[in-house]
């Protein structure tokens, strides 16, 4: 049967018509935010093989729980918010499994605002910032200011106290700002 | 430092250094003086509660997630917080934006891979209920699942030119054979198309494969348009025929 | 029912015009039991499921014959091979998954 191009739709159309089942047009979404998907997943988890598999994890995920996304142009981000708890999930497992607790030296370097005034752009400055953030900052910083999490739900997703979220944002914040006023 | 502040990591200095009495400024330290600045630049050299006008950072961004409700003369009339809020804000336009540009610099999804989450993707997950076909043996009880079905109208409304199925449902009692049902369609239409017209040729193109498809008693086809999409820029909506067949 | 039978029943099926693809059908548990043997052993799982005398079968059609035709014609080459090998079945149930 012929089949008319999907490329060009937008996201509510192509995620009804997942939902109803169609397959081609949850093709289209997975080549529309793989890139995304990976980049969320790089921030977090940091660059590592298992990058393919939790976004594939993720889509897979998602086409059986299409019935609960009520508003279709939403689907970027509830495709993010699928794939970072499978992103804390596989932190905690490599937590569990390596038996040490995450205490790093939880500070940006000292020559983190020179390398954000070197960025080319707004973007990459940002990008840079982000990157010189201690982790547990960054997810924090990922999840409320990307993903729109509530400080219960963030607690909730990493293990934390809503206190120490709030004191992880805090930080982030704080840091953030700085950071990027080096850029101007 | 207790081990809570180790987990929530000291804050970045100006002047790069770690944690220290927030006054103090290292000349040699080689970042922006105050020679360098322009009057009008903002200052955060720091965003404690006692620069901020007695409020923290987290306050004002809390009060920007609440859209600025209700409204707080403290936050409102105060020139440090307006610097801060305006900080977090231009953080917040960006912040999207960023992993955006981040995502371009991502390699596309592979085929391999892709393929990968199609053969792990079930059809039983969209599937739907099971609509009877009339038998006409005692040997026989052949079903159609919903989600064939509505494969069916999608392929019949996307041949229409200038429309694309978004939605489609039946509704009515559709597990019991000869019960009436109705078929609701959505369309998304380009804008410039002749929605009259190509309503009215969803509708009968719906119809007619049904009718030849499907056993289904069917009462009525809605079709509403509820999407407008903006023109494409070659201005052809003609179905483009993919050679796939996938 | 034997795995050559299920083989010879899924052969006839497929040979149907407008059958394009077979798919898994619901399992019972004695049929799931003799999947999971089979995967253990390497031998093909079967896709048909026998529930008592009722044989289960899930296809997908390519929509060049309407799809009511299609059903009962698998249903009925399903029902041949299966007296053919002495395999006594009241019904085949036939479930279309997909079409086009």
């Amino acid at each position: 049967m012929p089949h008319q191009s999907l490329v060009d739709l937008d996201d509510a159309v192509l995620a009804g018509r997942s939902s109803d089942g169609d397959v081609r047009a949850f093709e289209v979404l997975i080549r529309r935010y793989t890139p995304l998907l990976r980049a969320y997943a790089r921030r977090t988890l940091g660059s590592t093989d298992e990058l393919d598999d939790v976004v594939q994890e993720t889509f897979i995920t998602a086409w059986g729980r299409l019935d609960a996304l009520e508003d279709g142009a939403k689907v970027k981000s509830w495709l993010m918010r699928i794939l970072s708890r499978k992103c804390i999930d596989r932190i905690r497992a490599r937590r569990d499994h390596d038996d040490v607790t995450e205490l790093e030296v939880a500070a940006p370097r000292d020559d983190a605002p020179d390398r954000v005034a070197e960025a080319r752009s707004r973007e990459e400055a940002l990008e840079t910032a982000l990157a010189e953030l201690p982790e547990q900052q960054r997810r924090c910083w990922l999840m409320k200011e990307v993903l729109e999490y509530r400080y219960e739900d963030i607690a909730e997703e990493l293990d934390l106290p809503v206190s120490t979220v709030r004191g992880l944002l805090s930080r982030a914040r704080k840091n953030m700002i700085r950071l990027m006023e080096a850029w101007r | 430092m207790t081990p809570h502040d180790d987990e929530l990591g000291a804050d970045l200095r100006p002047d790069g250094t770690g944690a220290a009495d927030a006054s103090a400024a290292d000349p040699r330290s080689g970042t922006t003086s105050a020679a360098d600045t322009h009057p009008d630049d903002l200052r955060l050299d720091a965003l404690e509660p006692e620069d901020l006008d007695g409020h923290s950072i987290d306050e004002l961004a809390d009060y920007l997630d609440a859209g600025m409700q209700p409204a707080d003369p403290s936050i409102d009339d105060s020139a440090a917080c307006q610097n801060a809020l305006a900080a977090i804000i231009r953080l917040r336009q960006s912040s999207l934006g960023s992993l955006e540009a981040a995502a371009a610099q991502e390699p596309p999804a592979d085929e391999s891979w892709i393929g990968g989450v199609l053969a792990n993707i079930s059809l039983e997950a969209r599937a739907g209920r099971d609509v009877p076909l009339r038998a006409e043996s005692p040997t026989e009880r052949p079903v159609m699942t919903e989600g064939a079905i509505r494969s069916l109208v999608r392929s019949a409304g996307d041949v229409v030119p200038g429309v694309v199925i978004a939605r489609c449902s039946l509704d009515g009692d559709v597990v019991r054979l000869g019960a009436p049902v109705r078929v609701t369609v959505e369309l998304a239409v380009w804008a410039g198309s002749p929605i009259h017209d190509a309503a009215d040729r969803v509708r009968s193109a719906v119809a007619a494969v049904l009718a030849e498809q499907t056993d289904l008693v069917v009462e009525a086809v809605d079709v509403r348009v509820r999407d407008l999409l903006p023109a494409l820029p070659d201005d052809d909506h003609e179905p483009t025929h993919d050679e796939d067949g996938a | 029912m034997d795995d050559e039978t299920a083989a010879a029943i899924e052969d006839a099926v497929l040979a149907v015009p407008g059958v394009a693809d077979l798919y898994r059908a619901r399992p019972t548990v004695g049929s799931a039991l003799a999947s999971a043997r089979n995967l253990a052993t390497g031998t093909a799982v079967s896709r048909v499921v026998l529930d008592d005398d009722v044989l289960r079968v899930v296809i997908g059609t390519d929509g060049s014959a309407p799809a009511p035709a299609t059903a009962r014609a698998a249903h009925r080459a399903a029902l041949d091979v299966a007296t053919a090998r002495g395999v006594t079945l009241s019904r085949v149930d036939v479930r279309i998954a997909r079409v086009g």
